[in-house]
């Protein structure tokens, strides 16, 4: 049995010989003595801000924040997770005071994205601690942050070390925030179950949400440039973005809120003979994205300056992170074995390629058939998703596919795509100053696509919070190139035509269905009004018989074409179908035999007793399929 | 705390104060009582603080001071015409009352403008050489080391020999792997002799400074001689005016100078005239490199860095192809170290038709590339671990440079770390951290025991965020330096570094919470800063020393916390003797135990009655034994060791 003594007064011990503990004694004394010295062990910093979330019970008493994306996706996000039970405030579009903000509590030299995003999410605390009188402890209690997450390589991932530093050091330590990513599951303190439920239900309002804005958006950019009534494109994309809130956040349909908005904005009046070159707008994703300060409000900007947005939709974000992993995934199938890495294989089985080439199938095609069937609804026709595979093609000879981060290869991409396909007449790559794979990679390559594919109209322009007189003035200048240009394929056409643009109008008049808000002209050119002028001067040149004839002609010349490539190409076709049947029955039988040998064994009996020799055939395959 | 001779101007005062009671609410805000003074004040007391501890004083005394004859000199024969600076010096003669005189110089940007003949120039420059001989600088030794020839590996197998390999069947459903052993496959031998005449360069830059012994190892294991893997040279001013022409783009100086190394090597290592020209230039896109850091979210590149080798070639195709005019090709496939297999195939693909070589060969190629990576780390570590012992022991201070492995290029780094290393400190580079588990479990012995983490290697505890490798892996040394006393900081970073910005705030939390000193020079860019470097330098070295006082105090305070346990447990086991006598017993180990402790008691006391030997100039490096002595180590620098070149 241990006895403790107290060494400070007693000087004899109590049990002769007894089993007292010299050492717990000892420790005591050090323990005094490290005490009396000063020598301390010094405290390490240990981050403590991490994976914070909520639980089930805190869910009625806590306030999601939102935001980060265009207006319209912040604002239907906050209707979409509200019927899932949430409170939710979508914040306002970062401005210039957030820019200030997030310098002051961030680290120096960091992207403006992350000073405007960052600093958005403190200033908003601190309004709500300075102006409304709130406890910063209340404030951390009762409001989330819920953001995307990314895991590089660009600073896009470290943004919540960011987010972390700047409440901290704004007073806010401890105040949580989320990413889509985080898991769900219990709480490991508590046992308690996460307040925020990541389950599909979540990601499909979340989906719907962002790609109703998407479509919003697009009718927006759209219409808005060539509106007769000044202002009504904005009053009616307010009035859509109303009803499809009030529908996300009642659980209703979105979709035939986006109907109900069609007639709205077909009613806008339109004038498409206006002039404006196109300008397709990439870069950076939060820099192309934002609608405020953040990029000096671009493309209000190239709008007012006599230009029609061409904007990237998020959706196409989305299907650019499904072709990462697509990508990723087939160039590692065949390797003779699996990496451990995060693009490595190792947690895909047997089948794992399989199963996961399925997945992103559909998830690809999922949100190109929502996306389409949203368009459709509100009247965004004719829209065509960028293909993937395409864009990276384009972008390899330049762009490596494996370098990821930002935008990857697609900037690249898209101008090659946007000069070979003349979906444009000027590309406008916005990023923020020191972007890493826009400003420092994207924009080096870009110099030799400017030289490989003439006539290339390219501006490169970097957003730094400051100065927008330079911003804007370099704009203007590949602007007026940009004009230019628009200007000489719209009078080419005009020209050889022989046509004036007064006919055109004139033609207008009497066919007010080409005037439609919603109309879309066939691309044939770089600008909306020349695509006008094509389909309007087909329409005054040729009778409708003649375009029933040249119809059919070209039908007859389709199915033609086709018919000839099927009987060509048919029996290899056929072949190839078969080969693959072939291969398909004798993988399977295979996978059959190793997983239930008998079962496999009885069934072929089965199958022999009922077809005979036929029945040879499932025993050839492997045969044939070699 | 409001202070220094602004202060005396009230309108500044006011906004000052208005500015921080509008930031930080409640805050309280005080004006220094000789605001003016409040600079000159504190040096006083740092002075009388070291004449308390040292008892020396290089003062004359205020009478003296109050006497002192002197008088200032800028003019022509000031300039000081070491370099092409050519910098306005000042001359301060004094003359004491005593009639002894003293030069003073001011106005200089770099250590040679402090003397006045080139004979002491020299004398200067020698001195420092030989000081910086004495310390071991393992950020300069990483950077030779990592491009020379210095791993022999295993040779290529003999054709036909039986070599073990993988066979993927590829069905609609399921991809199947198998095993097999088969005869190695070997090419021709026209094929090797080809190879022996290839000349492959490569840019010394960016991460092939963290990946070079892999290519050079793989090309030489593939038969390619070890001359004729050239690198570009390190970077310097004349190669960086030289070719630093091409870009159009602007981005962190480490990746800008790529353009300058390309040109050296299309315009320096090309030497056709004289039968040797560059066959390729291979410039890989590196996504992920290696790191030790164990639970990282990936291991990526920064996507600058990776993207450069892109960017080259635009840069160098765009108005005229400077590779296809000189018959030189340039390759820059995607590869990643974090994916052995997939860069196994990579190298494969890039290089089976140019160097006409077997799959086989290639995978042997790579086997020993990686062997000769870890043998680098392992050196590097190695001669780490003998500078951390031997500070520890000598209750010394080593310099742990923070920075991403291409900064070990002396034209990126400036020679900072130099600068220390000429002040007397050893220069720890990340890579020269010990990393096996043995040694880090003794510093990282709370966060283990406490199950924070698992292994030393680990970060998730202190930064989540951790995919970028060279941004953890520079975390992760922060971290350690935190947790070695022995160990102060030097951080470095270029101009514009989009990897390192998020990490700064999280670097500084970590020495400032575990009080360790650390210095920041975040904005190298092409220049070398020097003035500004010169005071970093001043202001960081007397930090530095007041660690090595302060580790010196936590010695004599270990020592006599050591010495009080013994007491205390000699007192302990004395009263147990006396009981035991007083019951007419006796303990033999109780009376073995009193002696030792006795003796070391009494060791104590003799040894603190002598006044305490203060360290010399020189450390000798060694490794620490078992029974705590030191035995001497070879360094890099030292004949008989490894040579780096």
């Amino acid at each position: 049995m241990t006895q403790h003594i107290d060494l400070g007064t007693k000087r004899s011990l109590p049990v002769v010989g007894g089993d007292f503990d010299m050492d717990a004694e000892l420790a005591k004394f050090e323990a005094t003595e490290r005490e009396r010295l000063g020598l301390k062990d010094e405290k390490q910093w240990i981050e403590d801000m991490a994976d914070l979330g909520f639980t089930k019970s805190e869910k009625a008493k806590i306030t999601l924040l939102v935001g980060g994306l265009t207006m319209a996706h912040d604002y239907l996000v906050e209707g979409g997770l509200q019927s899932l039970g949430y409170n939710v405030i979508a914040m306002d579009v970062p401005d210039n005071a957030a820019l200030q903000v997030g310098k002051e509590f961030g680290n120096r030299a960091q992207c403006n994205p992350t000073y405007f995003t960052v600093g958005n999410l403190v200033k908003f605390l601190i309004e709500l601690r300075d102006k409304k009188g709130m406890d910063s402890q209340e404030i951390i209690d009762k409001f989330v942050f819920l953001t995307a997450g990314a895991c590089g390589p660009c600073r896009f991932g470290m943004y919540v070390t960011e987010y972390r530093k700047a409440l901290r050091d704004a007073g806010f330590d401890g105040f949580r925030v989320m990413l889509f990513q985080q898991q769900g599951g219990l709480s490991q303190a508590t046992g308690e179950e996460s307040g925020l439920e990541m389950n599909p239900k979540f990601f499909i309002t979340l989906v719907r949400s962002l790609l109703a804005g998407d479509v919003i958006n697009g009718m927006a950019y759209r219409i808005r440039p060539y509106e007769v009534n000044k202002g009504e494109t904005d009053e009616v994309v307010e009035r859509a973005k109303k009803e499809c809130y009030d529908a996300l956040k009642a659980g209703k349909s979105v979709l035939l809120a986006l109907r109900r908005s069609r007639k709205w904005f077909e009613a806008i009046p339109v004038d498409r003979l206006r002039l404006k070159p196109k300008v397709a707008i990439i870069g950076e994703f939060w820099a192309m994205t934002t609608e405020g300060d953040g990029n000096y409000a671009l493309q209000r900007f190239v709008e007012t300056e006599g230009a029609e947005c061409d904007i990237q939709f998020l959706t196409a974000w989305l299907l650019y992170n499904i072709w990462e992993v697509s990508f990723d995934t087939e160039n590692r199938k065949d390797l003779r074995g699996v990496d451990t890495a995060k693009s490595g294989l190792s947690e895909l089985g047997e089948y794992g390629v399989f199963t996961r080439r399925v997945a992103l199938l559909v998830a690809d095609r999922a949100l190109r058939v929502i996306f389409h069937t949203f368009a459709r609804a509100v009247g965004f026709y004719d829209y065509h998703l960028p293909d993937m595979d395409e864009v990276a093609e384009v972008a390899m000879p330049f762009y490596n596919n494996d370098l990821r981060g930002g935008e990857g290869h697609m900037e690249v991409g898209k101008l090659i795509l946007n000069v070979v396909k003349n979906k444009a007449n000027m590309t406008l790559s916005v990023k923020p100053f020191g972007c890493m794979p826009s400003s420092s990679v994207s924009d080096g390559v870009q110099s030799l696509i400017g030289e490989r594919f003439p006539g290339t109209i390219f501006c490169a322009v970097e957003t730094s919070g400051d100065g927008a007189v330079n911003f804007y003035s370099r704009v203007q200048m590949y602007l007026f190139k940009a004009k230019q240009a628009a200007a000489d394929e719209f009078a080419k056409a005009l020209k050889e035509a022989g046509v004036t643009e007064d006919e055109l109008r004139a033609y207008l008049a009497e066919h007010p269905k080409y005037a439609n808000a919603l109309h879309r002209s066939p691309h044939m050119a770089g600008s909306t009004a020349t695509d006008a002028a094509h389909e309007i001067i087909d329409r005054m040149q040729t009778t409708r018989a003649q375009r029933v004839v040249r119809g059919a002609k070209g039908a007859a010349s389709w199915l033609s074409a086709s018919a000839k490539g099927w009987l060509e190409n048919g029996p290899s076709r056929a072949k190839a179908a078969a080969d693959l049947s072939l291969q398909a029955s004798a993988e399977l039988l295979e996978i059959a035999k190793e997983r239930a040998p008998e079962a496999a064994e009885s069934l072929l009996g089965k199958v022999k007793l009922r077809f005979g020799g036929a029945a040879n055939t499932a025993e050839a395959a492997p045969i044939a399929a070699e | 705390m409001l202070q220094g001779g602004t202060q005396y101007n009230l309108a500044a005062v006011k906004a000052q104060v208005d500015y921080i009671k509008e930031r930080v609410p409640g805050a309280e805000v005080y004006v220094h009582p000789h605001t003016g003074e409040a600079g000159a004040i504190g040096a006083a007391m740092e002075t009388l603080r070291r004449y308390k501890r040292t008892g020396t004083s290089r003062y004359i005394g205020i009478q003296a001071t109050l006497d002192l004859d002197y008088k200032t000199t800028t003019d022509e024969s000031t300039v000081c015409h070491f370099c092409p600076n050519e910098c306005k010096r000042t001359f301060i003669d004094t003359k004491r009352p005593d009639g002894s005189t003293s030069r003073y110089i001011a106005g200089f940007s770099c250590e040679k403008g402090t003397v006045e003949s080139k004979e002491a120039m020299l004398d200067l420059v020698a001195e420092r050489k030989k000081t910086a001989k004495q310390f071991p600088n393992l950020v300069d030794y990483e950077s030779k080391r990592a491009f020379a020839s210095f791993y022999k590996g295993e040779a290529m197998p003999e054709a036909g020999s039986p070599v073990e390999d993988v066979q993927v069947t590829q069905g609609l459903f399921r991809i199947k792997r198998r095993t097999v052993t088969r005869p190695f496959q070997r090419s021709s031998e026209e094929a090797a002799r080809k190879r022996k005449n290839i000349r492959i360069g490569l840019p010394r830059v960016l991460n092939i400074y963290s990946t070079a012994p892999f290519f050079r190892a793989d090309f030489e294991a593939l038969g390619i001689p070890k001359t004729n893997v050239i690198f570009s040279e390190h970077t310097d001013e004349d190669m960086w005016v030289e070719g630093g022409k091409y870009g159009s783009i602007d981005p962190c100086f480490p990746s800008k100078v790529a353009q300058a190394h390309i040109h050296n090597l299309l315009f320096h290592k090309h030497e056709p005239e004289r039968k040797r020209p560059l066959n390729y230039i291979f410039f890989p896109i590196l996504t992920h490199v290696p790191s030790f850091v164990k639970d990282t979210m990936d291991n990526t590149s920064c996507p600058i860095v990776a993207g450069t080798p892109d960017v080259m070639k635009a840069a160098f195709t765009k108005e005229l192809d400077f590779f296809a005019v000189r018959n030189i090709e340039y390759m820059s496939p995607a590869l990643s170290f974090a994916e052995p297999l997939l860069l196994t195939r990579r190298m494969f693909e890039t290089w089976a038709e140019r160097l006409g070589i077997t799959e086989d060969e290639n995978d042997h190629a790579c086997r020993e590339a990686f062997k000769a990576l870890e043998a680098f780390e392992l050196d590097l570590q190695d001669k780490g671990r003998a500078i951390l012992e031997t500070v520890e022991a000598e209750n010394r201070i080593a310099i742990l440079v923070l920075n991403r492995p291409y900064h070990s290029d002396p034209g990126l780094n400036h020679g900072i770390p130099e600068e220390f290393q000429v002040l007397g400190y050893p220069i720890l580079s990340i890579r020269s951290i010990p990393k096996d588990k043995e040694y880090l479990s003794r510093y990282f012995k709370k966060e283990l025991e406490s199950g924070l983490i698992k292994d030393p290697l680990e970060l998730n505890h202190v930064w989540p965020e951790n995919y970028s490798a060279n941004s953890a892996q520079k975390v992760w040394a922060a971290s350690f330096a935190a947790h070695h006393p022995n160990v102060c900081v030097l951080d470095l970073s270029s101009f514009k570094c989009g990897h390192d910005a998020p990490t700064y705030g999280m670097v500084d939390s970590i020495v400032q919470t575990a009080r360790t000193p650390s210095a920041a020079l975040h904005d190298l860019d092409a220049n070398k800063p020097g003035g500004s470097i010169k005071i970093r330098v001043k202001t960081y070295a007397h930090s530095l020393r007041l660690r090595q006082e302060a580790l010196e105090d936590v010695s004599r305070k270990r020592d006599a916390l050591s010495h009080a346990i013994d007491k205390k447990r000699l007192e302990l086991l004395e009263m147990k003797r006396k009981q035991l006598l007083g019951v007419r017993e006796s303990d033999n180990e109780i009376a073995e135990q009193i002696a030792e402790v006795r003796s070391r008691v009494l060791a104590y006391e003799t040894r603190i009655e002598q006044p305490p030997e203060l360290p010399k100039g020189m450390v000798r490096l060694g490794r620490k034994q078992e029974d705590g002595s030191i035995v001497p180590t070879k360094l890099p620098n030292e004949r008989g060791a490894t040579a780096a070149e």
